[in-house]
């Protein structure tokens, strides 16, 4: 570590030392005491080689690499008065040039004169810097500790200082120095402490540069990547010793990583029975719950193995597994017991429950939401007129999806409502098709999940989240910020995903219309119907915009076609839109194209012309004039076959030939003449060139 | 280790480290948090360490004796210390070894747990405290009371007792640990099982619990307002238990649930209020 650095070059260390924090806040924690350290660092001109930044469950540990003893030396300029200011008549200093120098420390005969653009001013020179960097980090480390945010924090002693969990210690060194400074009733020190499996042992650390040579003879493994290392390795020895493989995902690593100092496997088995509970509960129990790596065997079944990390030491390795293996039998004990029983009464007797279940004031039971859902997936049904669509089971399977609800495993295991239903639906022997309807209705889960594939489970699924948003809305619940207790957003992204991936293409305005007369009459008496309707699809614009700036779209483009999607209701005509756009854009003549309409657009601000006004070819003077409106009649008319069938690329490849009239018109024609006819008659033009293009999309919103 | 005997060597580790040993509150609750000592022991700028059992009705969590793991009347171990001196954590570890429980040949986890009280309108940062894997203790920092920002803080340290007996005696069935070297816990409260599920589930009156839920209420109002705050704890407790008994009836809507919390949680906050006020020029 101290190889070839020079002497004034040494190593700084904080170490945080708190009670366990939670392993999700740490590597955020890390990297805003890096983003700090650096800031403050470069302001304060202390120069180092290199920050990283460390953490366990009981430390966050800052590291600079060969820090400069000093700050960095500077001469700097402090400019005062104009220089003829420097001495009066008499050559006697002035009250200007003494109360200058004076607030500059300094006497007026020490004063410069500097020349600039502006005239000659009155300057000090001074040097700044030079200073002990340590002095420095005195008032730096404590900085960063009480800038770290978190998820929450908590009180725990007289200064109320806010942390994440109570800070117990705190190590700040400069090579060999203590830095010195107290924060939440704790000085910093040069001590530490060991592993907590020993007891936690009291350590003094000479040097910032022994401290991780120190906590390792400990077994304390401070460094993440060594941690990790160790960890990847103790999972793979039990691997192989089991000729196994250990399902790893990054997350469970991760969690596991943060939850140790030094990770040691503790591998053991468990009854076979128990493979015979539903995958996603075995992996909710291990994984989730008891943070247990699962294994398979090379088919990518399920093992009745696990393997445990415990904290940092062998011995008692027969106690652990026990334990282990205790506390996932008795869970999956649990859980068999109340499977079985699910599994034992008829699926209709399980869904009947339903109706003693509220889904929302207002709104009725589950009951009452499975028959809206089967009545808007019969609206999408027509609508979209599918024609493999096997609409016996769409409707059957629109029945079953909230079945789960009510069973005693869900009740136990809240996390698995949406997964079970598919098992009690097999069970009860319904059709495969109607079992993967029911296994997909949640989907997609996140962003990024998967999405439900046959037409028959994205109908129902479609079905099954318009309800929510359209129902919720009209019981007045608002999303704001980051309150959203229904989950509205993960809902009306779910929908555009699903609408957008499958091409459905369908005015969802019409289908709000027929929808909405299911709701409970009291409930849409309180509504105004347009309004309502407008804020959904403003809502589900919203959403569908991540969903196309994460196609890489950009946020004119899809701006520029959301007065489209409000008037039409099409989410998929929509796309198709911001797709043509996004390629036609690439043409040069793209963006002065967009510049005209805007400007077209503004001409017309002022004036009352209306859509169905024509103009007067008789009052035509100018060739650029009679040229354009040839052209915009000739577009007109094929627009109509174009937008039918979908050409958008053609159309706007046909709409930027028009260019070079366009041009000429607005180079040879004066449109605010005196005569007022002439005038009307040539807004009349411009007006139906603005039609012409918004049937494309808003050109105005493309930032040229 | 029979469970009597964690009983005392708890009494005993925390008499040392200066806790009171107060007794179990005679009244049905949920958690050891209602005992007074805690309930309003929190509340003040006071020094305060107390521990003690707290035996606590989970009336939903019944399984008619059938069930290996669960309880609906089980014992809390409750250690509640204001301020915590620093070395808390280590403190409680410590205390383990009392129970023969060496932390070298175990695994122990502090795993992210932050407990709320709907009904009380407390909150607090901590965790669960694994041994192995099974969870024996939780260990809070308390950072609200009866919607009261709480200062100093408080930790509250709750083993669970049925636990850390079964670990200790190596057994798969509550009903077969030892109470002490004589009777089975088995012996002493199964028979109590069987007949409390039953009233829980499928006999309590509903009637009667809702009137005395409202009978009660509405005196401890009256006895908080004129500064009797005590006894119109006790009634505050008694409508909170009167609430776990009608929801394990099955007895509660969704919109009722919401309402009956937040009535519990109003008569929790104006017994703070009054006791505060009676405390305030100590």
């Amino acid at each position: 570590m101290n190889k070839n650095k020079p002497a004034n070059k040494r190593d700084a260390l904080l170490e945080i030392r708190i009670e366990n924090i939670p392993a999700r806040f740490i590597i955020s924690a890390k990297r805003q005491m890096e983003k700090i350290a650096i800031d403050n660092l470069s302001k304060l001109g202390i120069k180092y080689e290199s920050i990283e930044s460390f953490g366990t469950y009981k430390r966050l540990v800052l590291y600079i690499n060969a820090m400069e003893a000093k700050t960095e030396e500077k001469t700097v300029m402090a400019t005062g008065p104009s220089a003829k200011l420097l001495k009066d008549e008499k050559g006697k200093y002035t009250p200007q040039s003494f109360g200058f120098a004076k607030s500059q420390k300094t006497t007026p005969d020490k004063l410069k004169v500097i020349n600039t653009p502006k005239g000659d001013f009155l300057a000090v020179e001074r040097k700044i810097g030079g200073e002990p960097a340590s002095k420095k980090l005195a008032e730096i480390f404590p900085h960063i500790i009480s800038k770290l945010q978190f998820p929450k924090t908590m009180v725990w002693e007289k200064e109320r200082f806010r942390f994440a969990r109570p800070i117990r210690g705190l190590m700040a060194l400069h090579g060999e120095k203590i830095i010195t400074f107290k924060l939440a009733g704790v000085k910093a020190a040069r001590k530490t402490v060991g592993l907590s499996a020993k007891g936690s042992k009291e350590i003094t650390v000479k040097t910032a540069e022994k401290y991780f040579k120190t906590l390792e003879n400990l077994n304390v493994i401070v460094k993440d990547e060594k941690r990790l290392a160790i960890l990847n390795k103790e999972i793979s020895s039990a691997s192989k010793r089991m000729k196994l493989t250990a399902n790893s995902d990054k997350e469970l690593l991760e969690e596991n990583l943060y939850l140790v100092e030094y990770p040691v496997s503790v591998v053991g088995g468990f009854s076979k029975e128990f493979l015979d509970l539903p995958v996603e509960l075995v992996h909710l129990v291990m994984k989730s719950q008891l943070k247990f790596f699962t294994v398979e065997n090379s088919k990518g079944e399920l093992e009745p193995y696990f393997i445990g990390i415990r904290d940092g030491i062998s011995k008692g390795q027969k106690n652990v597994r026990d334990g282990f293996k205790n506390v996932l039998e008795a869970r999956f004990k649990d859980a068999l017991f109340f499977y079985k029983k699910d599994l034992s009464v008829p699926l209709d007797l399980m869904n009947d429950k339903l109706k003693d279940i509220i889904f929302h004031q207002g709104l009725g039971t589950m009951h009452d939401k499975c028959l809206r859902i089967r009545e808007f997936s019969a609206i999408f049904s027509k609508m979209l007129n599918l024609e493999k669509l096997n609409k016996e089971e769409t409707f059957k399977a629109s029945e079953y999806v909230y079945c789960d609800l009510a069973s005693e495993l869900v009740k136990e295991f809240t996390e698995l409502q949406g997964i079970m239903a598919y098992y009690y639906a097999k069970n009860a022997k319904l059709s495969k098709g109607i079992c993967k309807t029911i296994k997909e209705f949640y989907w997609p889960l996140s962003f990024s999940s998967a999405l439900p594939v046959s037409d028959e489970s994205s109908l129902v699924s479609l079905a099954g989240k318009i309800d929510t948003v359209l129902s919720s809305f009209a019981v007045g619940i608002v999303v704001t910020g980051s309150a959203d207790p229904y989950g509205l957003r993960r809902h009306a992204m779910g929908f555009a995903r699903i609408i957008l991936a499958k091409k459905f293409s369908l005015n969802l305005k019409v289908f709000l219309k027929e929808a909405f007369e299911f709701l409970p009459e009291i409930v849409k008496e309180k509504n105004d119907k347009e309004k309502l309707f407008g804020n959904i699809l403003e809502f589900i614009w919203q959403r569908a915009e991540a969903v196309f700036a994460e196609s890489g779209y950009k946020f004119d483009e899809i701006r520029a076609v959301k007065s489209y999607f409000m008037e039409s209701g099409d989410l998929m005509n929509a796309a198709q839109r911001i797709k043509s756009l996004n390629v036609m854009r690439k043409n040069p003549d793209f963006d002065s194209l967009a510049a005209s309409f805007k400007r077209a657009k503004n001409i017309l601000k002022q004036t009352a012309i209306k859509e169905t006004d024509i103009p007067n070819e008789a009052l035509f003077e100018e060739a650029a004039e009679k040229e354009l409106y040839k052209n915009i009649k000739t577009l007109s008319s094929m627009a109509e076959v174009m937008l039918k069938n979908n050409d958008y690329s053609v159309y706007l490849a046909e709409l930027v030939k028009i260019k070079p009239s366009l041009d000429g018109f607005f180079d040879n024609v004066m449109v605010m003449v005196k005569d007022e006819k002439i005038k009307e008659n040539r807004l009349k033009i411009i007006k139906s060139l603005v039609v012409l293009f918004a049937k494309a999309a808003d050109l105005s919103q493309i930032q040229v | 280790m029979n469970l009597q005997d964690i009983i005392l060597q708890l009494d005993h580790y925390w008499a040392k480290q200066g806790c009171a040993i107060v007794q179990p509150y005679d009244l049905e609750k949920g958690a050891g948090t209602f005992n007074p000592a805690t309930f309003f022991g929190v509340l003040t700028p006071r020094p305060m360490k107390a521990a003690y059992v707290e035996p606590s009705r989970r009336p939903s969590d019944g399984r008619y004796g059938d069930n290996p793991n669960r309880l609906s009347r089980f014992h809390q171990y409750q250690v509640v210390i204001k301020p915590p001196m620093k070395d808390i954590q280590q403190i409680y570890l410590n205390s383990l070894k009392v129970m023969g429980i060496n932390h070298s040949e175990h695994d122990i986890r502090w795993i992210e747990d932050d407990w709320e009280s709907p009904t009380l309108g407390a909150s607090g940062v901590g965790w669960e405290v694994w041994l192995d894997a099974m969870e024996i203790t939780q260990f809070t920092y308390f950072q609200q009371m009866a919607s009261f920002e709480l200062n100093p803080i408080s930790v509250e340290i709750t083993y669970g007792l049925e636990r850390l007996a079964m670990f200790s005696q190596k057994k798969k069935n509550i009903f077969d640990i030892k109470w002490n070297d004589d009777v089975t816990y088995g012996e002493m409260f199964k028979k109590r099982e069987e007949q409390f599920s039953y009233y829980n589930f499928e006999a309590a009156d509903i009637g009667k619990l809702k009137r005395d839920f409202t009978e009660n209420e509405k005196q401890a109002h009256d006895l908080a307002s004129r500064k009797y705050y005590i006894p119109a704890y006790d009634l505050a407790m008694k409508c909170s238990h009167a609430f776990n008994v009608l929801d394990a009836r099955g007895a509660i809507s969704v919109s009722e649930r919401v309402s009956l919390i937040k009535r519990i949680r109003d008569l929790s906050k104006i017994c703070a209020s009054a006791y505060v006020k009676d405390n305030h020029h100590e």
